[in-house]
């Protein structure tokens, strides 16, 4: 009788197993068909924030905003990005890949020393604070004004507008903003926009 | 016939719900109404255990109607952080019942003419889901947390679009229902149905038609709100336009408010740029959530039914009827440092946001519960002339008396009205309130920073709860 109830249970939990498998698909990011062939969904996504970074930092290398003349690389520090939207998302998820890919382009460093908030890393901080201890080898620690400033801020926006379309169904508008700010001038050298708009149903509140 | 007798003994038991649901919402209220918030959200949400700090609310499963209620407790307990998970929940919940009535097939008014509409769920005014806007605005602020503050803003805006839309189709859905129900009856009975109907409005309702609110189910507290927020955190010159366009629409609902008039002042110096020396300027804000909103009480009424052909038999059956809340005070003096004295204005009446959006939904009401009543006295004769040991007869007769109840199910801890005052923070961080001319509460308020003083008193006498915001 045990062991009917342990071959039941095995039958079970692999039917189980299965069934809950089939359910499931596994995307490959790195595959563009895969990522393109994903389904559409009305809330802001994976491919949304990629666009919008890739956009921003093409137009952004292509107008030479982030070349320096002088040579060298521009440091930049993140400021406030506003989510204007109906959805809690988390502003990292478009910063961080357009950071990512201004990093690889070798132009720009980003600086983790400053934040609106204070510092991004708390850490740069706190090691110089090792300063006064003994236990410390002084000959790494950070030395005063050693710091960079940034040249370059970038701040931005993302907007939603939600409208019924005349003959039933909806349209979602996000509008990413971003705008790059030559610190030393205060003038935006850099400003951009990209549109992500879907249709469908259920234009997301939540 | 063995089946009959089991079908009706479980809807004669579910319908005991309807009593036990008046019973909880009398003793919310009754400690509600005296200031005992953290009582109070024991009773809906069946510990107090939420208004300790290190508790976490998780809300899954939990009725609509005690979220709401819970919710707003516990709003005014401050235990803000459980609370913006309960309103959360609710305005989520709302959106999806919204949706599902703008797609149902009448299901859900199905279930009212078989039974009674306080058998199921809570089904939410279209001034609830708006009015949650109110307070996720007011919690995320209390939290210190301006991002989320800007999230709600956004989708008590949509929401407010969406409101007449929204409405348009439950009473659409409903009224299908309801005259898909009147239509099984025979061709004498849906005439006097009709005759009812109107019978009942001329002679028990027409007190309420003097109840207005405002167009498209607008709430000038959530829009005074929303203009409040962009006022003071503007990410741009969008925002302050968009400030001033929130102003421009309360001042447009509550023409005689001063507070609301300078306000928009202020907004439109700020978009148009000519604020100049005035930014520097720091204000306290002070919302009055005043008294208790209209309840609904039952109203017992007769109307005659053809059971048999050319004989009248008059069948009892009741209704919801507002009954209109009670303000605690007429309104709330405010003093700061040396400056005079102030008084808080009308902001939103919330007494006319209910009744009158009730007296739209009514008439459906009244001809679901008519053909209801109507359909289950018909029923309960059948089953009396073809009973032959009088059990069944039994059942139906105390199912009917039991399920022609009205649904007198509304969000009972909302205040009558909500007034408004501003002062600017010169010298003193000090506070004051007044309640007919006798101090109630000292406050610390920033002085380097605007902020928002909420105030709760739900009757005179109780303990006023008082919370300072950071705008």
């Amino acid at each position: 009788m045990k062991a009917f109830t342990g071959i039941k249970s095995i039958i079970f939990a692999g039917t189980a197993l299965m069934v809950s498998g089939c359910g499931t698909t596994v995307v490959d990011l790195d595959n563009p068909e895969e990522k393109a062939a994903m389904s559409n969904v009305m809330a802001l996504e994976y491919r949304d924030f990629e666009k919008a970074a890739n956009k921003a930092v093409q137009e952004m290398i292509s107008s030479g905003a982030v070349t320096n003349r002088s040579g060298g690389r521009y440091v930049l520090v993140i400021s406030r990005i506003t989510n204007d939207t109906m959805q809690k998302i988390d502003t990292d998820q478009l910063i961080k890949k357009i950071r990512t890919q201004l990093l690889q382009s070798g132009k720009v460093v980003v600086t983790s020393a400053v934040g609106l908030d204070g510092a991004e890393d708390p850490m740069v901080m706190k090691a110089r604070q090792l300063r006064k201890s003994k236990e410390v080898n002084q000959a790494n620690v950070a030395k005063k004004g050693t710091i960079v400033a940034p040249d370059l801020s970038l701040s931005g926006k993302i907007i939603q507008r939600n409208l019924d379309l005349d003959f039933g169904g909806e349209r979602v508008e996000y509008y990413f903003q971003l705008t790059l700010t030559d610190l030393t001038t205060g003038l935006a050298i850099w400003e951009g926009e990209t549109p992500i708009i879907k249709e469908g149903r259920k234009a997301p509140i939540w | 016939m063995k089946k009959t007798v089991i079908g009706l003994s479980v809807l004669l038991l579910t319908s005991a719900c309807g009593s036990l649901d008046r019973q909880k919402a009398a003793d919310f209220r009754a400690v509600y109404e005296k200031g005992e918030y953290c009582q109070a959200s024991a009773v809906s949400l069946g510990t107090s255990e939420y208004c300790q700090k290190d508790s976490q609310v998780t809300p899954d499963d939990m009725e609509l109607l005690d979220t709401l209620n819970g919710g707003s407790a516990l709003f005014a307990a401050k235990a803000f952080a459980n609370s913006d998970r309960l309103f959360a929940y609710s305005a989520k919940n709302i959106d999806e019942y919204e949706k599902a009535s703008m797609l149902e097939d009448g299901g859900r008014a199905a279930v009212d003419i078989l039974a009674n509409a306080s058998l199921h769920g809570y089904s939410p005014y279209i001034m609830d889901g708006i009015y949650t806007g109110a307070y996720l605005i007011l919690g995320n602020l209390a939290l210190g947390d301006k991002a989320g503050a800007r999230i709600e803003v956004n989708r008590a805006y949509q929401k407010q679009k969406e409101a007449s839309e929204v409405f348009r189709s439950e009473i659409k859905e409903q009224s299908e229902a309801a005259a898909k129900e009147t239509q099984k009856l025979d061709k004498d009975n849906r005439k006097k149905a009709a005759k009812n109907e109107e019978e009942i409005i001329a002679k028990h309702y027409q007190d309420l038609k003097k109840w207005r609110a405002y167009k498209d189910f607008m709430n000038p507290y959530v829009t005074y709100l929303s203009g409040l927020y962009l006022l003071n955190n503007s990410s741009g010159a969008g925002d302050y336009e968009n400030a001033s366009m929130y102003m421009k629409r309360t001042a447009g609902m509550v023409p005689k408010n001063r507070t609301v008039l300078k306000d928009l002042q202020l907004a439109e110096s700020y978009a148009g740029n000519k604020a100049g020396d005035a930014k520097k300027r720091r204000h306290v804000w002070v919302v009055f959530e005043n008294g208790m909103v209209a309840t609904l009480e039952a109203l017992s009424l007769n109307i005659p039914v053809f059971l048999v052909s050319n004989e009248l038999s008059m069948i009892a059956f009741s209704v919801p009827k507002p009954k209109e809340g009670k303000i605690a005070y007429p309104s709330l003096g405010v003093s700061l440092g040396g400056q005079k004295q102030v008084k808080t204005e009308l902001l939103a009446d919330v007494d006319a946001m209910f009744i009158s959006e009730f007296n739209k939904r009514f008439p459906v009401i009244l001809s679901k519960a008519i053909a209801a009543t109507t359909f289950k006295a018909i029923m309960q004769y059948q089953i009396q002339k073809n009973d032959t040991n009088g059990v069944g007869s039994l059942i139906m007769a105390i199912y009917t008396i039991m399920t022609n109840q009205a649904d007198l199910r509304s969000w009972q801890s909302l205040p009558k009205n909500v007034q408004v005052a501003r002062l600017e923070v010169k010298d003193s961080g000090k506070l004051k309130l007044f309640a007919k001319g006798k101090e109630i509460a000292k406050i610390n308020i920033p002085k380097d920073k605007n902020s928002l003083v909420y105030v709760r008193i739900p009757e005179p006498g109780a303990k006023p709860s008082v919370a300072v915001m950071e705008l």
